[in-house]
């Protein structure tokens, strides 16, 4: 169900949209007299693609188990949608945000992604946490020649064209523009190794779909080289969204494990570490994704848990700088709750965008096209966020960023956000992310 | 191992309430309420409605008898309201009405309680632990354990020993001659329904520590109740609570022996006892064919 | 008064041939619609036509969609011309053993282990990861029909409704023949049909495994047309729910109600949901005002008010 690549061929259909576009056109200046009348539109380019609205889609959950993890995406694309606008859109065109909520299965998802892109016809999806629900949309954007920025999910192998063998090359329209699998659970391995060397037996929870079988992978591989006397048990895979953990709680208290590892996330972790803190079992040890959770949460982790492991939110920059504490803090005041992960991948993903059609403007000196558009993407290099640059790799079409983790602490440094406290460990993307087109443990397999 | 048969205890205790008051609405009334799901669903997110106005322990225990009242409520409101529409219409339209309800209580809760999932584990943290021989155990754990066992003696009290228990098991086995009598059957029916949603959003409310609250838990719930149904045979309390030890204790040591198919040997289990006797353990309705 | 209702119908086949020319969602909405449509009218079969209901009806669905997607990840096999009929082999053949089981009981005894035993299938589908992908699903990337790539939607779509058009073709004849009038017949009066020598459980099981058959051939057009199947999307009890409440919604009294239903569900759904309203709400009340005032739902009720007038 492949379209020819790139070719462009004007049809019927085409025709009338454009039919359509020009009526809507006429319509919308018919409807808005009160404006004061500056339109005689200078035209000096040969090809004035006047800029139309920028339209980006989101899929997350709006609504149950995971809605923790993707209302907040939600509600950041359109704080950064308004924040843009109100300072004259990007390239001079308005983004417009067009909501789905994400259904429980990868195929909902499916039909969501194809509404956008069929219906609403929009420029750029994203959101989408779920690598499994991520890998099903990827397919979808690209035959409809639609931008697809991965963001919530992680696999290192999104973009790949066929997750099981890379030398199929990626996808032209899907890129990842947040931290992989891979990173977090080399992540979470260094500070095993570094911060608690003591650890000897490590248990291990995940949820049973893509991204816990990858981190379990991934974690246990690199766990080997770096701390190989440590004893590893058997991971637990507890269904994905499943309400009750106590079962699995009881397994890691029969265990006595000194090292937790779990890339539960959401609602899932946040039950979990509920149920498993009354046992007293968390007293020195640390899980990995620990911080996913809601920020309201940490207090309840903070009085039995001395010491928790990596934090998401910091994945992607620090909030030493002053434009992501404003958006973190304009978050957790409107809401009350702050989930920093999601909110850390939402501007990623907007913010590689943006910087890809500003670079195109700039290079065409007119608006560009959606083509011109990926063309930017893809050789974009430096990408600037409000929490410093990643780098885009061409190859893979994956934003690398330099990650710090740590055990994280509460407010110390008077902002009203949780802070990095050390012991930390800063590690360049060369340490935690694999090389294009290598799947973790193929890498870590390598060290 | 102790803490597996605990927590195999405290999903027994959960489904025993919820699954009963789904046999007893099957066994009067002839409904399977699809919507026991939801009442039970209701009572969680309740009980977080009320434990917001104090972090008293004694709110956050008394919380869950609340849920399980005003759930009640509503389902007295439902089976009046409702319900008693189709009576007469054949279980077929009586099962799909309440299968309706499961998504108008969805969207319902959603636009009361939003979209977030909920939880408070503040009275789990309160009560703290306590040391059972070599094992240590959450004191709610057990808390929760006993008084479910305390509703379930007090309800065999109610439907053995008492009047109103004795009009209900006569409705149950012939309303008409029961109303000959001069029993009113609609005040049955209504006593009825309130039971049963009492005894889901009770369910409910106790589990709001453990688990917590989202949209999507009700059908989770519900299917988990319908097993034990089944399995326990309609209409029989005695079946709903060696059928709920049963599902309870092998989904808790399913995890820790067969992790890679815990989910089925529940519905595994459902199969071959349906196979064997369709009337479930205990089921004393006659099965045709 | 039969021919007249048959030409009432081609203004509608025309609609169907010329919806691609609305725009790739409307054709891809309409590809779903008639999916379930396929999906409905077969439930109906056991409903409509024999008063049994099923709510694990998706676990034939499923296994069309599943026997297609294994084949696809397993042996690399992307041919429509061999797909559908394993699927439909596959279909039958879990049919044939389930019906079996289910056959001897009726009413709400039916009804629950339908659901036991497609809870079993979703359950081992989910748990079996090396060899379903387990919660992942299975991705579909491409078809092929007689060696030629299925290139786009339009083309999927004609592929779904001549597949559609057959069904109903075979479904209609299938249900006016004598089996169909004896399965109604059973319905209306097991005792009666029983006195005049009729093998209740073979004819039981005969509509069970047609029932299975057409829903196999919709799960696997379904996770060809998609791309995308996993347990929760096809196996589940609420998908199962899902094609009991688009019969209800069109009619289980009528031969094409379940069409109009699962027409009505899925445009309703995709209208509603996009307008960020709450769907579920709306699904709801109309599945609870449907049974309480029009229990014979739009189709029955049309078709009732037709004859009368």
């Amino acid at each position: 169900m492949k379209i020819g690549d790139g070719m462009y061929k004007p049809t019927r259909r085409d025709f009338l949209k454009l039919l359509g576009v020009g009526a809507a056109w006429a319509l919308l200046g018919c409807a808005q007299p009160q404006k004061p009348v500056a339109t005689p539109k200078p035209t000096p380019t040969p090809t004035p693609t006047p800029p139309k609205d920028l339209k980006i889609g989101i899929i997350s959950f709006r609504a149950g188990p995971a809605a923790a993890f993707g209302v907040p995406a939600h509600n950041t694309l359109d704080y950064l949608a308004e924040q843009v606008n109100a300072a004259g859109g990007i390239a001079g065109a308005k983004v417009k945000v067009i909501h789905e909520d994400q259904g429980l299965s990868p195929s909902d998802t499916v039909e969501k992604a194809k509404k956008l892109c069929l219906q609403d016809k929009v420029d750029v999806v994203t959101g989408i946490p779920g690598t499994n629900h991520s890998l099903a949309v990827a397919p979808v954007c690209d035959e409809n020649n639609t931008f697809f920025l991965q963001c919530q999910a992680r696999a290192e192998y999104g973009t790949w064209k066929d997750p099981e063998d890379p030398s199929k090359g990626v996808f032209d329209w899907v890129f990842h523009t947040a931290n992989s699998t891979t990173s977090h659970a080399v992540q979470a391995a260094y500070m095993v190794k570094e911060l608690f060397p003591e650890t000897k037996v490590i248990a291990q929870i995940h949820q049973d779909y893509a991204y816990g079988y990858d981190n379990y992978n991934y974690f246990t591989a690199a766990i080997k080289k770096l701390m190989p006397e440590a004893e590893l048990l058997d991971p637990l895979y507890p269904k994905i969204f499943s309400p009750d953990y106590t079962p699995y709680v009881s397994e890691l208290v029969d265990a006595k494990p000194d090292f937790i590892f779990t890339s539960l996330w959401g609602t899932d972790f946040t039950r979990f570490v509920d149920q498993l803190i009354p046992y007293k079992l968390l007293k020195g040890t640390g899980g990995n994704t620990i911080l996913e959770g809601y920020w309201d949460f940490y207090p309840a982790i903070g009085r039995d848990i001395p010491v928790y492991g990596h934090p998401q939110p910091f994945n992607q920059g620090s909030i030493e700088y002053e434009e992501y504490r404003n958006i973190l803090t304009w978050y957790k005041k409107k809401y009350g709750n702050l989930e920093m992960g999601a909110v850390a991948d939402i501007i990623s993903a907007f913010y590689t965008f943006k910087a890809a059609v500003e670079k195109a403007y700039d290079e065409k000196g007119a608006f560009p096209t959606r083509d011109e558009i990926r063309d930017a993407m893809e050789n974009l290099g430096k990408v600037p966020t409000p929490y410093g640059e990643g780098i885009m790799r061409k190859e893979d079409h994956r934003v690398l960023w330099t990650v710090e983790c740590g055990v994280l602490v509460e407010d110390t440094k008077g902002y009203g956000l949780p802070y990095l406290y050390k012991p930390k460990i800063k590690l360049e993307p060369s340490k935690h992310e694999p090389p294009a087109f290598m799947k973790g443990t193929d890498w870590i397999a390598k060290w | 191992m102790i803490p597996q048969i605990i927590n195999g205890l405290i999903f027994a205790s959960i489904l025993f309430l919820v699954a009963t008051g789904l046999t007893i609405i099957w066994g009067i009334l002839r409904v399977v309420n699809f919507a026991h799901g939801s009442f039970y669903l209701m009572g969680v997110f309740i009980a977080y409605s009320i434990t917001r106005f104090s972090t008293e322990p004694a709110l956050h225990l008394a919380a869950p008898f609340i849920a399980g009242a005003i759930a009640g409520i509503v389902g007295i409101a439902f089976e009046r309201g409702l319900l008693k529409n189709v009576y007469g219409r054949g279980e077929l339209f009586e099962l799909l009405l309440t299968y309706g309800m499961i998504f108008v209580f969805m969207d319902v809760f959603r636009i009361i309680w939003g979209s977030m999932p909920i939880s408070d584990p503040t009275i789990t943290f309160k009560l703290g632990i306590i040391s059972l021989g070599w094992a240590v155990v959450p004191l709610y754990n057990i808390y929760l354990i006993v008084i479910a066992a305390i509703l379930a003696a007090l309800l065999w009290f109610l439907l053995i020993r008492t009047k109103v228990g004795m009009i209900i098991r006569a409705t149950s086995f012939d309303p008409e001659v029961t109303s000959a009598f001069g029993v009113n059957v609609n005040w049955v029916y209504a006593l009825t329904f309130f039971l049963g949603c009492f005894l889901a959003g009770f369910a409910g409310g106790l589990m709001l520590p453990i688990t917590g609250a989202w949209i999507g838990l009700d059908v989770d719930m519900l299917i988990l109740a319908l097993v034990v149904l089944v399995v326990g045979g309609m209409g029989s309390i005695k079946g709903a609570l060696v059928a709920s030890l049963l599902i309870g204790l092998v989904r808790s040591f399913g995890i820790s022996m067969f992790p890679a198919i815990e989910l089925a040997i529940v519905y595994l289990i459902m199969v071959i006892v349906l196979i064997v006797k369709p009337s479930g353990l205990f089921g004393g309705v006659e099965v045709e064919g | 008064m039969k021919d007249r209702k048959i030409f009432l119908y081609i203004p509608l086949v025309i609609v169907l041939f010329i919806i691609p020319f609305g725009g790739e969602y409307v054709t891809y909405l309409t590809g779903l619609a008639l999916v379930f449509g396929i999906a409905a009218l077969s439930l109906n079969v056991l409903l409509g036509y024999t008063g049994l209901l099923s709510f694990g009806h998706a676990l034939f669905f499923g296994c069309g969609a599943y026997s297609a997607g294994l084949l696809i990840k397993h042996f690399n096999i992307t041919s429509l011309e061999i797909l559908l009929p394993v699927s439909i082999a596959a279909s039958v053949g879990l049919a044939v053993l389930v019906g079996l089981i289910c056959v001897r009981h009726t009413r709400i005894y039916f009804t629950m282990l339908t659901i036991a035993i497609s809870q079993l299938f979703y359950a081992l589908t989910h748990k079996l990861r090396p060899i379903t992908g387990g919660d992942d699903g299975i991705r579909i990337y491409s078809v092929h029909i007689f060696g030629h790539e299925v290139a786009s939607i339009t083309e999927f779509y004609y592929y779904i409704l001549a597949t559609f058009f057959v069904s109903l073709f075979c479904l209609r004849i299938i249900l006016r023949s004598p089996f169909g009038l004896t399965l109604q017949a059973i319905r209306d009066s097991e005792l009666r049909a029983r006195f005049a020598g009729v093998s209740i459980m073979t004819y039981r099981l005969a509509a069970f495994t047609t029932s299975g058959l057409f829903a196999g051939i919709a799960g696997a057009m379904y996770a060809l047309f998609l791309g995308q199947i996993s347990p929760d999307d096809v196996l589940s009890v609420m998908r199962s729910g899902e094609f009991v409440a688009m019969t209800l919604l069109g009619g289980y009294t009528s031969f094409i109600g379940p069409i109009v239903g699962s027409f009505l569900f899925t445009y309703l759904k995709a209208i509603i949901s996009s307008a960020a309203l709450y769907w579920y709400l709306v699904f709801g009340i109309l599945i609870v005002s449907i049974v309480i005032f029009v229990p014979t739902g739009l189709m029955g009720e049309i078709e009732k008010r037709w004859r009368i007038g």
